[in-house]
């Protein structure tokens, strides 16, 4: 699917709230390295998926009415087998379905697990007084508690990003810290910089997170992500 | 690019409608300025009185019988439509409404009487200023709306949402050496808007340092385009007021959570090289470091005027605000040495002048000694005007006298920031008082950057020392 097919399917269903799979889609439009993902409406695709792209195999539940995917168990990492895919393809259905009875449950993303990283958050959201904003910061689940982020608006020259790079505090952890090598700055400017352009050619993105974004020595990859558009401008 | 709004702040007359006769009245206050100060033809519109401080009036402005290109409306709200209409026909060319109580009042007969006099003004090819603000204050044309206000013009350019924050930063400035080229105070700009003004400050030639007060903007990227614009010619530092407003709670995303309006205008600062100001005293200590202290990038701090315990704290609070208190060189530590070899050796920074007592070295020797080192960037010096314990001050002056010459020649020969901090303090003593407002009118006068804390004179330091890094840096 295109970009332009992503956005038409989800405006032609009234949706606002991209899924995961939906998003990366969209993404890997702006040049930013996404992790592959492909969806598996059964337990025997997701087998077969998890044995094409590669083991070991990450599974999260793709449901519009889920936005917390881990918090309701629909979320299962570092699958090294075969069985193992099968037993988290229904372990995560049933508390998904336990957790949000009346979810509606589109099917598994299946992708294969990616090398741990430095986890940053790449985003965007608009300010009702500024417009597009993109922001950067130290990623994972801890985000909102942490708050280590800089903010640009749309659209960012190559030292908005190399700045708001060098802003947060958690900067010498991506510089190279004890275990953690230094990461490939460059390659992170041009990732902000991609998704600058990129909202700028799709002005309807209302939110978007790439969280987490792993950071390598060399490049870097969105191993997850999620896409929210406006509101649909009411039809005359 | 905003030179096109020149013709309002160089008007050749002003009319002043709802002129009064009260001395406590704005009407009156503003006319009585530009009677004795403007140099163009200034008329007053009264429909009772038949003349104002001894000039006749007129009833309305269409009974003036020359030009008038700038008129300023005292008048009741209720009289505004007609006030427009009188300007246009006549070919007024700015009116400026200190009439108040339209739309910021939040009814609907304020909001739809201002759309009222747009259209109108708009039409007519009449530019508004207001409503609800004090105008314009224009030292060097003789335009003011303060009793107070200074005649003598200098380089600082304000824009404010706010009348009362405008009148503060003019008169507190004022005391603390600050001129201005032009204030606008622009209140519930209606036709000219904040981008409009950093515009036209940005290309003004009078104007080097573009400060503001501002609550809301009217059209947020044509604002960021001016700042942006402005921010390249000159330093420019802004103080948003209305900080705490909530603004993301519907966010779905962690981005959309964590950009909430303050975090978003505090990056929109750093992205366009506004410098960001957190307080009134914030605004007028950066315009001040930007106006009486040299271009500075480093950090290196040598502090003095401390005296044991409060040298100890102040090198906290420096360092706090992002500058190094480096340590007293090598090269420098030999001379001091070489000069005097007890106190020479026992000196550090921050410089303790207490311990000083019966060195060949006075306190400012060393100070100016240490700073005169290639590697310190910028200089604070806590100074006090001594007086003996009987109540004379008669040695104070020539000390006095002394210790500016070597700050003097730190500011103006070595081209380093230098800082000066005299307390603000209450005492029962009442010529330690005098002689500390003297001390202080006296730096301010010799065109010193003057603190109040050693704390603030350090922010603004780091916020001089921010903005000058921010312009090295490349796109």
């Amino acid at each position: 699917m295109t970009t332009t097919d992503v956005l038409q399917k989800a405006r032609l269903d009234g949706r606002t709230l991209l899924t995961e799979v939906e998003s990366k889609e969209l993404i890997r439009e702006s040049g930013i390295p996404v992790v592959e993902t492909r969806l598996a409406r059964s337990k025997s695709e997701a087998a077969r998926m998890a044995q094409e792209m590669g083991l070991p195999s990450v599974l999260k539940i793709i449901s519009p009415d889920v936005v917390h995917k881990s918090d309701v168990g629909g979320v299962k990492v570092g699958l090294e087998s075969v069985s193992q895919v099968k037993t988290a393809y229904d372990s995560i259905l049933s508390s998904t379905r336990a957790a949000v009875p009346s979810a509606s449950i589109l099917g598994v993303s299946v992708q294969k697990m990616a090398q741990p990283g430095v986890e940053v958050i790449i985003g965007a959201t608009k300010d009702p007084q500024f417009g597009q904003v993109i922001l950067f910061g130290l990623g994972g689940v801890l985000v909102e508690i942490l708050k280590d982020v800089s903010m640009r608006l749309v659209p960012l020259t190559g030292r908005d990003a190399r700045m708001m790079i060098r802003e947060i505090k958690s900067l010498p952890l991506l510089q190279g810290y004890r275990q953690y090598p230094p990461c490939d700055l460059d390659s992170l400017e041009k990732a902000i910089l991609n998704l600058s352009q990129f909202l700028e050619k799709y002005p309807d993105i209302k939110e978007l997170d790439l969280n987490p974004v792993l950071c390598y020595p060399e490049g870097l990859v969105a191993v997850d992500a999620r896409v929210v558009l406006d509101e649909p401008s009411p039809t005359l | 690019m905003g030179l096109e709004l020149d013709y309002i702040f160089h008007p050749r007359s002003i009319a002043v409608a709802g002129a009064s006769e009260s001395p406590e009245k704005f009407g009156h206050t503003y006319f009585k300025n530009i009677l004795e100060n403007f140099s163009g033809n200034v008329y007053p519109i009264n429909a009772r009185a038949t003349e104002i401080l001894g000039v006749p009036t007129y009833k309305s402005v269409r009974d003036i019988p020359g030009d008038v290109d700038y008129v300023v409306s005292a008048v009741p709200n209720r009289d505004a439509i007609d006030l427009v209409n009188d300007c246009v026909s006549k070919g007024v060319k700015a009116l400026h409404f200190f009439t108040a109580r339209f739309s910021e009042s939040g009814s609907e007969e304020g909001a739809q009487m201002e759309r009222d006099m747009l259209s109108r003004a708009r039409a007519g090819g009449m530019r508004i200023l207001g409503p609800n603000c004090m105008g314009l204050y224009y030292p060097k044309e003789g335009i003011a709306w303060g009793r107070d206000f200074p005649w003598e013009h200098g380089s600082v350019g304000i824009i404010s949402q706010s009348g009362g924050n405008a009148g503060e930063i003019i008169s507190v400035g004022a005391s603390r050496g600050l001129r201005f080229s032009k204030v606008i105070s622009y209140g519930n700009a209606l036709d000219l808007n904040e981008a409009d003004l950093i515009e036209y400050l940005a290309d003004d030639p009078e104007t080097e340092i573009i400060g503001g007060y501002i609550e809301g903007v009217r059209d947020g990227p044509r604002f960021v385009k001016a700042l942006r614009y402005a921010s390249s010619r000159k330093p420019v530092v802004f103080l948003k007021g209305g900080r705490t407003q909530s603004g993301t709670s519907m966010a779905s995303s962690h981005t959309g959570a964590l950009a909430g309006a303050q975090e978003v205008w505090d990056a929109m600062c750093r992205q366009m090289g506004v410098i960001n100001a957190f307080s009134m005293e914030e605004l007028l200590d950066t315009i001040i470091a930007l106006t009486r202290m040299p271009p500075a990038t480093g950090t290196n701090l040598l502090v003095g005027g401390g005296t044991g315990g409060k040298g100890v704290m102040s090198a906290d609070e420096c360092e706090e605000e992002g500058l190094y208190l480096l340590p007293i060189p090598g090269e420098v530590r030999d001379e001091l040495i070489s000069n005097d070899p007890f106190f020479g050796a026992w000196v550090t920074n921050p410089v303790d002048g207490s311990i000083m007592g019966g060195s060949k070295l006075t306190p400012h020797e060393v100070i100016t000694l240490i700073a005169k080192n290639p590697s310190y960037d910028a200089v604070i010096n806590g100074i006090s005007p001594s007086v003996s314990t009987n109540g004379s001050a008669s040695a104070a002056p020539t000390r006095a006298a002394r210790m500016l010459e070597h700050t003097a020649d730190l500011a103006n020969n070595q081209g380093k920031p230098v800082a000066l901090v005299i307390a603000d303090f209450t005492s029962e003593n009442q010529r330690l008082l005098e002689a500390t407002l003297e001390l202080r009118r006296q730096c301010v006068k010799d065109g010193f950057a003057v603190f109040p804390t050693i704390s603030r004179a350090a922010r603004a330091i780091k916020r001089l020392v921010d903005y000058y890094r921010w312009r090295e840096e490349t796109d």
